[in-house]
């Protein structure tokens, strides 16, 4: 392909290397952990150990079960941006709505062109005229409204014909005005208009009951000073309900048109846990926001607050956790120096492993050989194996004292895993090792093994 | 921090010819297209540590350095070095390039307002819904996701520029059948797509055609908006990727033409991808107009 391979042989490395081999991946995760965990128990800091993985998504549930076994918590540096996940886009929405007293045609719809269902758990529908209690909210569901409710196809009841398909949605913005108006004067609006889709109507009361929540609240004040307009409990239970909406509505349509591997939904579904863990922060911090006056007690606060809670990484610097050890994705570790790195998963066909691309192989590699005027095209390495040799070797150099690279032999089917052909080539002057075995076992083997290095030193 | 492939010893030898501001001085050109690099482009190889040297060499906070930082965490382990080895951090910018591009626009009074990828998918499947013929053809993937994403790699690697457009138009009728019928259905429908994308909003469809736009001002106003929003850079870098692609390069490309002074230029690349992707620079740099797309402005 015209693609040049780097020679690590030519370089060996002069820490010990050690290769773990263990039999399934969640053994290899406990193996991990418990090596952790006696390297801490040695007295080696925390904050000097890395565990690097080529893909979390395939690392992050056995690490988190083996973290528990060994009381030690994951912390995750990823860069699933949750901010640029369309479950964020849709909380940040109806945030965004219900914050606007006279909200334009645009902001209006966007919750619903990111998919806006009504909240999925069924009950009853709220009484008109009564204060609605959050709880309502959560269960305002696909009841019909009025006399509609004995006709079995009434889309606005149909829980399939939610959410509203972006051609329809497309058709009843073009029929309605753009101006900005009250959640009122819109609900009016579109009573008036016939080609205006009737799951609007739907939408816009639902609006107009959450925005009915925080009036409601203000007018029970208690003798409690500082009592603020929008309560914490209010905000959850509206978010979470919009979240289950997505989750059960949404993300099949995420589903449905994703490619075949399913990439869309493996990072929706993400973004969705995320969340779930999102709104339970913003519930704990809104009230001490608000009254630190780093927010607005408003909608448009419950905003900031997702945005700004959303885009703080997970990390040693916001963790108070003494046993929150730094897990990375194997890009990520470009330039630290961290003395002890795990490197997990080192198989073949994990790590390097190819991306997929929509461009067809026979033109990738035209581009990589770039003969003629073809060469002004930039190539991608992740069509060959350069860009996971860079991220390879970019782990290798983070390791200052020693590295371990683990990987396991069978497969959930019960096929053969084979070791990365990176491993083989990595050699090193102050020794390999490869060892076999159980969480039992592994973690002395290698405190034999660093003790050793250690009195060669010395 | 260990010296662990081989890269590395070439890293300090950079591959690139030329005016230097550092010492590897009477080194022939590793080949004969290297000469054709501009004397203020520097290329390093795996030898990332030297990043930390901006730090070292600048006790007396005589330089400012714009650092070009496309991967975010990369931004903060920067950070994070600095702090370690306790060194100055104070003339130095870390930037990703769509904040770049923002910073440019925003000194010229120009709109920043990008769809983001949400707001893309949103608009694409409004599109595929409306005009059935995006999707007809057998060579193109029929979801919006996998519609956005080709739109993406095709992207990548013409940044829709007319030059590279037209290279790839002219390379399809040497690949087999009917892979040559895909990727012409491929690349009209990418553009068809990006091109109704256009239309439909006054935004910069995507953080890439933010770059583009950026990169479109600094080549007509021949640097003057560059001087305005980094009056007192007097060294870029660009570290910690895998990919040139077509619009940071181009990037790059106006930056060694434009921005008046000659400041030097470094391009970090790593250790498994360099050597390769630093042969192919001086090819990607000989377009005319960085930037421009062959849409209707």
């Amino acid at each position: 392909m015209g693609t040049c391979v780097p020679d690590l042989m030519g370089n060996p490395v002069d820490i010990p290397v050690i290769e773990v081999v263990t039999t399934t991946r969640r053994e290899e995760a406990r193996t991990v952990m418990a090596m952790v965990s006696t390297l801490l128990d040695r007295g080696v800091a925390i904050r000097d150990i890395a565990i690097v993985v080529r893909n979390l998504n395939e690392y992050e549930a056995p690490l988190d079960h083996a973290g528990r076994l060994y009381g030690i918590t994951p912390a995750y540096w990823t860069q699933l941006n949750v901010i640029h996940t369309q479950p964020f886009a849709l909380l940040d929405a109806v945030c965004t709505v219900l914050g606007d007293d006279e909200p334009s045609l645009e902001v209006l719809c966007r919750p619903l062109e990111y998919r806006w269902c009504p909240p999925s758990v069924l009950t009853e529908h709220p009484a008109s005229g009564d204060a609605v209690e959050p709880r309502q909210i959560a269960q305002m569901d696909t009841v019909a409204t009025d006399a509609d409710s004995d006709v079995p196809t009434d889309p606005v009841t149909d829980a399939q014909s939610w959410p509203i398909e972006p051609a329809t949605l497309q058709s009843s913005l073009h029929a309605l005005p753009a101006e900005p108006r009250s959640l009122e004067a819109w609900l009016t609006v579109v009573e008036e208009h016939a080609a205006v889709d009737t799951r609007l109507k739907w939408y816009l009361e639902w609006l107009i009951a959450c925005r009915s929540m925080m009036d409601a609240t203000d007018t029970h004040t208690t003798g409690r000073s500082h009592r603020l307009s929008l309560s914490a409990e209010t905000i959850a239970t509206v978010l979470t309900a919009v979240l289950d909406g997505y989750e059960a509505l949404g993300l099949p349509v995420t589903q449905a048109l994703d490619s075949a591997a399913l990439v869309g939904t493996a990072r929706d579904a993400r973004a969705v846990v995320r969340l779930q863990s999102l709104i339970s922060q913003v519930r704990a911090k809104y009230s001490n926001c608000c009254l630190d006056g780093w927010i607005d007690d408003s909608w448009i606060g419950v905003a900031a607050l997702l945005r700004r809670i959303a885009t703080e990484l997970p990390g040693r610097r916001e963790l108070s956790n003494a046993r929150a050890i730094d897990v990375f994705e194997a890009n990520d570790l470009w330039l630290l120096d961290i003395p002890y790195v795990i490197a997990m998963g080192l198989l073949e066909g994990e790590w390097p492993r190819q991306a997929p691309s929509t461009i067809p192989v026979e033109l990738q590699s035209a581009i990589l050989r770039g003969e003629g005027r073809l060469s002004t095209l930039p190539p991608h390495t992740a069509w060959s194996p350069m860009r996971d040799y860079d991220q390879f070797l970019d782990t290798v150099r983070a390791a200052s004292s020693s590295l371990i690279l683990t990987r396991y032999t069978q497969a959930a089917d019960d096929d053969t895993r084979r070791p990365s052909p990176l491993i083989d080539q990595l050699e090193s002057t102050a020794g390999r090792h490869t060892l076999d075995g159980t969480e039992a076992v592994i973690p002395d083997a290698i405190t034999t093994i660093l003790d050793a290095e250690v009195d060669d030193v010395e | 921090m260990t010296d662990t492939n081989s890269s590395d010893s070439e890293s300090s030898q950079h591959a690139r010819t030329g005016r230097s501001a550092e010492s590897d001085q009477g080194r022939p050109p590793a080949s004969a297209h290297q000469a054709a690099l501009p004397p203020n482009l520097m290329i390093h190889i795996g030898s990332d540590d030297r990043l930390l040297d901006i730090g070292r060499d600048d006790n007396l906070g005589q330089t400012t350095d714009l650092v070009i930082a496309p991967v975010e965490l990369h931004r903060r382990n920067i950070q994070r070095r600095y702090r370690e080895a306790g060194l100055p951090s104070v003339g130095l910018q870390i930037v990703d390039h769509t904040t770049l591009a923002a910073q440019l626009l925003d000194a010229d009074n120009r709109s920043t307002v990008t769809l983001d990828r949400i707001d893309r998918l949103s608009m694409i499947e409004a599109l595929v819904a409306e005009d059935s013929t995006i999707r007809a053809t057998p060579g193109v993937p029929s979801d919006p996701q996998s519609l956005e994403q080709m739109c993406t790699d095709v992207e990548f690697c013409t940044g829709f520029h007319p030059e590279r457009l037209e290279a790839l138009t002219q390379a399809i009728p040497n690949l087999p059948t009917p892979i040559d019928d895909d990727v012409t259905e491929i690349l009209n429908t990418a553009m068809a797509l990006e091109g109704a994308l256009r239309k439909r909003t006054e935004r910069a469809v995507s953080d890439i055609e933010l770059l583009r736009r950026a990169v479109r001002l600094l080549w007509v106003d021949d640097g003057r908006v560059w001087q305005e929003t980094f009056p007192s850079v007097d060294r870029i870098s660009v570290v910690g990727t895998s990919n040139l692609p077509a619009a940071l390069i181009d990037l790059v490309h106006a930056i060694l033409t434009v921005v008046p002074g000659s400041i030097p230029v470094h391009i970090h690349l790593r250790s498994g991808s360099g050597r390769y992707l630093s042969r192919r620079i001086p090819h990607l740099l000989s377009i005319d107009t960085p930037g421009a797309v062959v849409f209707d402005e």
